[in-house]
């Protein structure tokens, strides 16, 4: 190959299909938003060739002209019929990798001729040459079929030389598999490989559908089922739920017109809770957890020998799904690369490296930090004021809007306070208070008072915060501009200050009755680093080392004592600090720390 | 009470002005031949009476925004019997 040429990575999906390349110096994924491109195609009665959301639109009218999920197919000896004709399932695939092409030459100005193609870990040879078949019809020199979880570990950045275990747990709309991963430098080994091909998201929107559609019947005795149309609608309606359930504690599900009964419009309003919706789908994910079990016996390995844990596919957002896999490995999941682009995005990272730039990782907007409020809670078995946990955790790609759920602490409480913090620690006062509002006109009732929070982050680094009373919709809102400014810790007292003084003028200022819900909240600026931050990452003395120790320190972190997590959790903290701040004096003097407690804990 | 729908009638019609002066249009759908660039189907219809491929009824009407497509409209399109091959009933 030429010193530098064009070579694009794909993810040609069981759902969806997507295309990544490499851009101004990084990998990002090609093509108009949502950049997913539907694994169908179809072909119209005209005979015009329909691929991605074309072909779906007219899957129900013309299913004898449409196919999906072809993946399943790809190696065997099966064809499928698009109305007279007859295509095998790599011409049907190689649709889809011309589309796509498509749409990176249109965005890149350039032809589109090398492509790095990613397979499942599990498909055999028969599935592999399918695949090659694939891109050579579709005009593409297939130079790399690459495991898909080889490519969502290269998305993370571990195709940095060190060894490491990783373990993939990808959930898609279709499929599931769970893979664990060795991976050195160049060389990567899929250890084992475990799942079941006819899981995924659309069975979560099969339960939710379901739910509706007995609701629905409960209220108005018709049954939808048997209604080709409202079935569809309901189906699609419980789609849009389970999206918005892993972002908010509750969501409203209303359609219209679903059915008539005795010459009246009957409608379904109705609302579901997380909780409800996370009980319906819990025994599918149950059955995931198994599929770990065997995977980690498979690959030989333990769970505290698996370095990270990457999420892959959309259902992943789901937060039980990430609440589970935590208990299970004792890690936190990573989710920092957009979980439905992610082995796009890491093909993308081996096709940069074949056509000759050399990437480390692929660049993400993700929050440095964590935010959320302070609540009453119980702390060692004593209530406490303080309790915190974040609603926005760190490493959550941007933009943001999560929502979580709270009570009043008393009946006939009409005023909340809402303290607001960045960190990690469950103790509120060892995080970083960054503002306070006050939501008051509350109804009193004799029950405890729901009230949630919703906390927005954007791109710009502008925080949003609203505080809604469940049963009305009264809100209050702030907005935090600056809100990762990283701030030494004499500009954290400084800055407690000043806020405290600010506080204490608007306490005073609280004294009238509040009307609420329209005006639109105070401002806060939070002070910023007085110097400018100019010192590239690269050039910070003892950067490198004290990343090490970070990751060396972190391995260890589910094995030991409580007490010396928080405090590692303290250094690494500083550490990340002074690296933010290119403060070289701190970072040495944290790293140093953090070297000490190192050989003290791995002496253990 | 018919005043009260004539004010809410009003209202309609000015918010889909307003929503037309900023680039959103409604797509026509009704009678039209089925067109998968900005129509869903989520129905088949066996209906004699219309062409084949035509569509019979809107279930949720569809815009354009500024010439692309901001949402499909849902549309049941009739067919001829005989016409449909095997229903998988998928959705």
């Amino acid at each position: 190959m030429t010193e530098t040429e064009l070579v694009v990575g794909i993810d040609l999906g069981t759902t969806n299909s997507e295309i990544a390349a490499y851009v101004d110096g990084q990998v990002r994924v090609l093509g108009p938003d949502p950049k997913m491109l539907p694994s169908c195609v179809g072909l119209s009665p005209a005979g015009e060739l329909l691929v991605g959301l074309e072909a779906r639109h007219q899957q129900v009218l013309y299913p004898e002209r449409t196919v999906r999920s072809i993946k399943r197919k790809m190696g065997s000896a099966e064809t499928v019929a698009l109305g007279e004709q007859h295509f095998t399932p790599p011409e049907i695939s190689a649709f889809i990798l011309r589309e796509l092409a498509g749409w990176a030459r249109r965005e890149l100005g350039a032809p589109v001729s090398k492509a790095v193609i990613t397979v499942p870990a599990y498909f055999s040879d028969a599935q592999r040459n399918a695949t090659r078949e694939a891109g050579a019809l579709a005009g593409l020199e297939v130079v790399r079929i690459l495991n898909e979880p080889t490519a969502a570990s290269l998305a993370h950045g571990f195709g940095d030389g060190r060894r490491r275990n990783v373990m993939v747990y990808d959930l898609g709309g279709g499929t599931f598999d769970v893979s664990v991963v060795t991976i050195e430098g160049d060389v990567t080994e899929v250890l084992a490989s475990h799942g079941n091909n006819r899981l995924g998201g659309d069975d979560f929107n099969d339960l939710l559908f379901e739910r509706l559609a007995k609701e629905f019947e409960t209220r108005h005795h018709v049954d939808l089922r048997g209604d080709s149309v409202a079935r569809a609608r309901l189906w699609w309606a419980a789609e849009e739920a389970k999206k918005k359930l892993s972002f908010d504690p509750y969501v409203r599900v209303r359609e219209e017109n679903l059915a008539v009964a005795e010459g009246k419009p009957l409608h379904l309003d109705f609302e579901l809770s997380r909780e409800e919706y996370e009980w319906m789908i819990r025994p599918l994910l149950d059955s995931t957890l198994d599929s770990i079990s065997k995977a980690l016996d498979d690959a030989g390995k333990t769970v505290r020998e698996i370095d990270a844990v990457v999420l892959v596919g959309g259902s992943t957002r789901t937060p039980l799904v990430v609440r589970l896999l935590q208990e299970r490995t004792g890690r936190e999941p990573l989710q920092d690369v957009h979980p439905d682009l992610c082995v796009a995005l890491g093909a993308g990272v081996l096709a940069s490296r074949l056509g000759g730039h050399e990437v480390e990782r692929v660049l993400v907007d993700v929050s440095p930090y964590s935010f959320g409020p302070s609540h009453m809670g119980l702390r060692g078995g004593v209530p406490y004021p303080h309790c915190y946990a974040p609603i926005i955790k760190r490493n959550t790609p941007l933009p943001v809007t999560r929502t979580e759920r709270y009570t009043t602490c008393v009946p006939h409480q009409t005023t909340v306070e809402v303290d607001l913090f960045q960190g990690d620690d469950e103790d509120a006062l060892k995080n970083i208070p960054i503002g306070r509002f006050r939501i008051d006109g509350l109804r009193s009732t004799d029950e405890l008072n729901e009230v949630l929070c919703r906390m927005s982050l954007d791109m710009d680094v502008i925080l949003h915060v609203t505080a809604i009373e469940k049963e009305t919709g009264k809100s209050k809102d702030v907005t935090i501009r600056n809100a990762f400014a990283a701030r030494t810790e004499d500009e954290i007292a400084a800055a407690r200050r000043r806020l405290e003084a600010l506080w204490a003028a608007r306490e005073a200022d609280f004294g009238f009755e509040d009307a609420g819900g329209e005006e639109d909240g105070p401002v806060i600026d939070v002070p910023v680093a007085p110097e400018i931050i100019d010192m590239p990452l690269e050039k910070l003395p003892g950067r490198e080392e004290a990343e090490k120790l970070l990751e060396r320190s972190r391995a260890l972190l589910p094995k030991i004592h409580p007490d010396d997590v928080e405090e590692a959790v303290a250094i690494h903290e500083r550490i990340e600090a002074a690296i933010q701040a290119r403060n070289a004096a701190d970072l040495e003097k944290a790293a140093a720390d953090l070297r000490e407690l190192l050989f003290f804990l791995e002496g253990k | 009470m018919d005043a009260l729908l004539k004010g809410y009638e009003l209202t309609a019609a000015r918010l889909l002005e307003t929503l037309q002066s900023y680039g959103v249009l409604e797509i026509d759908c009704l009678g039209r031949p089925f067109d998968p660039r900005v129509m869903h189907a989520v129905g088949v219809v066996e209906d004699r009476g219309a062409p084949d491929g035509s569509v019979v009824e809107v279930c949720r009407r569809g815009y354009e925004w500024n010439g692309a497509v901001y949402r499909p409209a849902q549309v049941r399109v009739a067919r001829r019997i005989g016409a449909a091959g095997p229903q998988e009933g998928e959705l």
